[in-house]
């Protein structure tokens, strides 16, 4: 196996892997608000996440920047936590600020925070050689990632599907549409989970 | 309207009691060990493997750190055991290696353990079997970097190929 493929697969089981739930749920809370046909705005959106915890993964294993891990441990689901209010919160993106535009932002700027999570982990292990397995790692990550959308997406698809039944069934419009509702009930879980993380990790 | 709020108290409750459940031990670290397997002039095979502290200390004395307080180096007879147990190395004709413990040496909170297997001349048909700290932790990676007879490889041992030697 290539060194860079080693990695790769290393990122990548890292992102799927479903005992550690913290990049899981914001990657859920930031498909959330999306629909099989806007994959290619969840695309952008993951993709800035990436980046940006690409940049900061870089900055802190090169030690050009040194992060308290404690701060960030707290830090990362505050960003859950924000991404989920901002799907309870903002119903209509096309008249927020920068129209839709800004949510790839916010996810590089939280893509930031996750990247210092695991940064002072490897750059105590990978002391010496550190480029290859760097960048093996995000593309695993990348890829991973991508997995866990197309499958939030098919679960999304399943889940809008029973809410309709139940809301025509129901012959109250007023409950609202099955996207909207996706949208709160998946905010709401994951703001829950993650609430309880920044109060067990506040650091001061 | 009494429907859906009754729904909507027990999607509450529900989420309440899903986010109680959480707890900290959901945060997510890597669990990896990374090592560099290379040859000695006379031809041993040396091993020298990364691994953090607080794990590696958990794993050989069998008991988990107090959190805050200093992690003592484990001694050697303790890790000469441990190594023993989950590093494996056979030579060409499936014969088991012994480990020999060659030095342990820590750099903040990393142990750096080398081990050679004096009896092995050459890496012809060598496996390896690297099951370090999967005791520990379902999700542990350990990374096998060898540097043997001028081929690089890089070898991935997860718990669950944990009895698969790898040809080295």
């Amino acid at each position: 196996m290539s060194e860079l493929f080693a990695f790769g697969t290393l990122g990548f089981r890292h992102i799927t892997d479903p005992r550690g739930a913290d990049h899981i749920l914001f990657l859920l809370a930031l498909a959330a608000i999306y629909r099989f046909k806007d994959w290619r705005e969840c695309t952008w959106v993951v993709t800035a996440f990436t980046l940006g915890h690409s940049v900061t993964l870089a900055l802190a294993v090169t030690g050009a920047v040194v992060l308290p891990s404690r701060v960030i441990e707290f830090l990362i689901p505050v960003t859950i936590v924000a991404t989920a209010l901002e799907n309870l919160f903002v119903r209509d993106r096309s008249a927020a600020l920068w129209g839709r535009r800004y949510r790839p932002v916010f996810a590089g700027v939280f893509g930031l925070v996750h990247g210092a999570g695991f940064a002072n982990y490897l750059r105590s292990l990978f002391v010496d050689r550190i480029a290859v397995p760097l960048f093996g790692f995000n593309v695993g990550l990348e890829v991973g990632q991508l997995v866990v959308i197309a499958l939030a997406f098919l679960s999304f698809a399943a889940i809008d599907r029973a809410i309709g039944v139940v809301v025509s069934a129901s012959r109250r419009p007023d409950l609202g549409r099955p996207v909207r509702i996706r949208t709160l009930a998946v905010s709401v879980v994951v703001m829950s989970v993650a609430s309880r993380w920044m109060l067990e990790r506040y650091p001061w | 309207m009494v429907a859906a709020r009754r729904w909507a108290a027990v999607g509450a409750i529900l989420v309440l009691a899903f986010g109680v459940r959480a707890t900290v031990a959901d945060a997510h670290p890597l669990h990896t060990t990374l090592t560099e397997l290379t040859t000695l002039p006379d031809g041993t095979p040396q091993l020298v493997v990364r691994v953090f502290l607080d794990d590696f200390s958990a794993a050989v004395t069998r008991r988990v750190p107090t959190p805050g307080a200093p992690i003592p180096m484990p001694a050697d007879t303790a890790v000469a055991r441990y190594v023993g147990e989950t590093v494996l190395v056979s030579d060409g004709a499936g014969r088991r290696a012994p480990l020999v413990l060659a030095g342990m040496r820590r750099t903040d909170d990393l142990v750096w353990v080398t081990l050679r297997a004096p009896s092995v001349r050459s890496m012809t048909g060598a496996h390896l079997t690297m099951r370090v700290l999967f005791d520990r932790w379902d999700d542990q990676v350990n990374i096998v970097q060898s540097a043997v007879g001028g081929r690089r490889q890089t070898l991935l041992f997860t718990k669950h190929d944990a009895s698969s030697p790898k040809p080295i």
